[in-house]
């Protein structure tokens, strides 16, 4: 319960965290995992991306990746996640995950993190949820974005 | 004889009572009362399909002649609830199909219905149906509305606004067209369903009386023809705007209806705009959230609208636009500011609002009764403007959006609590906001200042457990709760349910969760159905790119009143909460 607590906490403050700021946590590497990119939810970042395809298990072909990376596979609530992680970032997540504690990942990670941003997390214990978004209106940004993408092709001939 | 008046009289002065809280009251004071209220009731609205049974319904009111049902709770329309929830129209069908025939209205509102269900109640009340309604349904087809067209002939009013519609073909327009002649109100708008528009040509040819007409995402330039012939037409919604490149004068030949006065262009954009200038002065209501239109545009288009009456817009419209509206909509009545997209660089710059416009928007529209704004900032000053000016408001809403990290100013405990005290019609409220933005304190203002306030939407409001519970001392008329993303406890929001003296239905997303959820069962009481929704994680599938996302989706609690009982219908993802 406890630990699930925690990760609830970690799912609840990283989708309040500005996305570059996570970038920086967790590397790009996880965009490849679970077949397609999983596209996360306007205004907010995702840490755990949801395996739609079979779950790319962990091969020691994929063992290290470039700069001295390995792959961390997180299970929670029935999904699984795979990050390629350094050894210490790896080690702060764990830790911070068995403490429930946010703020300290981000101090490590980027010690310019804006004092705001650790009060918001440090109020968090998993309820602050990203404000919802109107379908319909969602539905009119994704038809704009592919009209715009459409203009682009077009002009770039 | 009952109070000295004849049972003649009684009926007919029963029938000027149409307000549903006067009909409630009536129907109390004796047996007899409540018999003729009974037979003589014109219209219901169930709030939710749960809340009572069909076969209750058709005791009470036999001669029912219109009826509105909502279904799944309102928190779908922001995807957070699962697709196959509940909200069956066909135990309701089966009924209507059966018993009442009087019904001549019918609006199923958040509800599955099938193409068996539409079926089912074209064959038993097709031939007197005026006003079919399938406001955002799912679970039928273009085939159900083929039935519709073909049988229906005395419909005024088909409206089927964002719905999810199974398209196999575009027949049932054309046979919409082809045999009725009575139409005054068509909407199929923000659907994807495909048509032609000489079909629509076809339809304003038939239908002489058709006012209303809103469509899907159809080319403007095809519709030259229709808005020839749609004399009588007041009021189009829909349509697109696809300039291709090199094309200038696609949209010249567009002349839009003498009598139009509602208006909502989809896509439109600043070159496009001029389209609307003969007329805008006739305006009095605008759409303009799905529109591609800068601050700037939306300035000079709405400073020719001094009728408007009724304005949709995205916050692009910004400060400055407000300043427009302040200026020159002096008989604004509602007024919705929705929220942008959040991608960088994808709206205008100057596209936010904030306490400047919302002060300057009360003092200079007040006959507002409808505000819903999503600001980027705001101040307790600019709430107290509305307080002091917006006398009329009747349903208020602020959504304080999160991208900036600092607010000019918070707590808004004193602003909220001017605005309720002198915005005394108000009825709906909702304040969604910030860890920080409104405290303990604050949401025992709310309690204390909000007399007739029967809805009430929160996010992240409080900082425990206290200010709900002091917020649960008063509230007197408040019906249904909504609450998001806050910090109470479940013991909290148990004992909170059953102190609000008229609370009926409880919705909440994000709250502390007890090791055993048994604190839950603090509220269990007759007559109460608690569901649980547990968190789940959500593939949804792009309608545009094959991509799935994934959308993490946290616990949720709905609790209502019920004559019906326990439901017999919950999906998987539903699991209904009872005391041991």
């Amino acid at each position: 319960m406890e630990r699930k607590n925690s990760f609830r906490g970690i799912q609840g403050a990283i989708s309040k965290i500005n996305p570059e700021l996570l970038r920086s946590v967790i590397t790009s590497g996880t965009a490849a995992r679970g077949g397609p990119e999983a596209r996360s939810p306007p205004g907010a970042a995702t840490a755990f991306r949801h395996a739609t395809t079979p779950l790319p298990v962990l091969t020691s072909a994929c063992r290290s990746g470039s700069k001295g990376t390995a792959p961390l596979t997180i299970f929670y609530n029935g999904t699984v996640a795979v990050f390629d992680l350094p050894q210490d970032k790896a080690e702060s997540i764990l830790k911070l995950a068995e403490k429930g504690n946010v703020g300290g990942v981000l101090e490590a990670a980027d010690p310019t993190a804006s004092g705001h941003e650790e009060d918001l997390l440090t109020k968090l214990n998993g309820e602050l949820l990203p404000i919802a978004r109107k379908k319909s209106l969602e539905r009119f940004f994704a038809k704009r974005k592919e009209r715009w993408q459409n203009v682009k092709r077009t002009w770039h001939w | 004889m009952s109070c000295g008046i004849s049972d003649v009289a009684l009926d007919l002065v029963m029938g000027y009572i149409d307000d549903p809280r006067d009909r409630e009251a009536v129907s109390l004071v004796c047996k007899k009362w409540y018999h003729i209220d009974a037979i003589t009731r014109k219209h219901i609205t169930i709030a939710i399909c749960y809340s009572t049974s069909p076969d209750r319904l058709r005791r009470r009111f036999p001669r029912l002649e219109s009826l509105k049902l909502k279904g799944k709770p309102r928190a779908a329309m922001f995807n957070l609830i699962p697709e196959d929830w509940g909200g069956y129209a066909a135990p309701w069908v089966r009924e209507i199909a059966e018993a009442f025939n009087c019904l001549k209205a019918l609006h199923f509102r958040r509800m599955i219905v099938t193409d068996a269900d539409i079926a089912l109640l074209v064959k038993e009340r097709g031939h007197m149906l005026q006003t079919l309604k399938l406001d955002k349904c799912s679970g039928f087809s273009t085939d159900g509305l083929l039935l519709l067209a073909r049988s229906c002939r005395c419909l005024k009013t088909l409206f089927l606004e964002e719905s999810l519609i199974i398209e196999n073909d575009g027949a049932w327009l054309h046979e919409l067209a082809v045999n009725n002649s009575v139409l005054e109100t068509l909407n199929f708008y923000m659907t994807e369903l495909r048509i032609s528009s000489q079909d629509l040509e076809l339809l304003a040819r038939n239908c002489r009386s058709l006012i209303s007409l809103k469509i899907s995402e159809c080319d403007v330039s095809d519709l030259v023809g229709f808005f020839r012939l749609a004399t009588a037409l007041e009021e189009f919604g829909g349509g697109s705007f696809n300039d291709q490149a090199g094309e200038t004068n696609r949209y010249e030949m567009v002349r839009f209806p003498p009598r139009l006065c509602c208006l909502g262009l989809i896509y439109m954009g600043t070159n496009e705009m001029q389209i609307m200038f003969p007329f805008a002065a006739s305006l009095k209501k605008l759409d303009l959230q799905y529109t591609f239109l800068s601050t700037e545009d939306h300035c000079q288009l709405i400073q020719r609208c001094p009728n408007l009456e009724i304005l949709e817009v995205r916050n692009v419209i910004g400060d400055r636009g407000l300043e427009v509206v302040a200026q020159t909509c002096k008989k604004l009545q509602r007024l919705r500011i929705e929220r942008g997209d959040d991608e960088q660089g994808l709206e205008d710059e100057q596209g936010r609002v904030s306490q400047v416009g919302l002060s300057t928007l009360a003092q200079g529209c007040p006959e507002l009764e409808y505000l819903a704004v999503y600001v980027s900032d705001i101040t307790n000053a600019a709430l107290e403007s509305v307080g002091n000016y917006s006398k009329n408001l009747c349903d208020f809403r602020l959504v304080l959006l999160d991208r900036e990290e600092r607010i000019t100013d918070l707590p808004l405990d004193n602003g909220v609590r001017a605005l309720l005290r002198g915005c005394t019609k108000l009825r709906r409220f909702a304040l969604y906001l910030r860890p920080g933005g409104l405290s303990d304190v604050g949401l025992g203002f709310i309690g204390e200042c909000s007399r007739n306030i029967r809805w009430m939407l929160f996010g992240n409001v409080g900082e425990s457990d206290v200010g709900l519970l002091r917020f649960a001392r008063g509230c007197p008329s408040l019906q249904k709760l909504e609450l998001r993303s806050c910090c109470f406890t479940e013991r909290a929001l148990a004992l909170a349910a059953t102190q609000l003296p008229s609370l009926r239905y409880l919705w909440v997303q994000g709250y502390k969760a007890s090791p055993t959820g048994r604190d839950l069962m603090a509220m269990a009481r007759p007559f109460w159905n608690i569901e649980f929704i547990p968190s789940r994680q959500q593939i949804v599938y792009d309608d545009l790119d094959d991509r799935p996302g994934a959308i993490e989706s946290q616990a949720q609690i709905l609790a209502y009143y019920s004559l019906a009982g326990k439901r017999t219908d919950c999906p998987e993802s539903v699991v209904p909460l009872y005391p041991e």
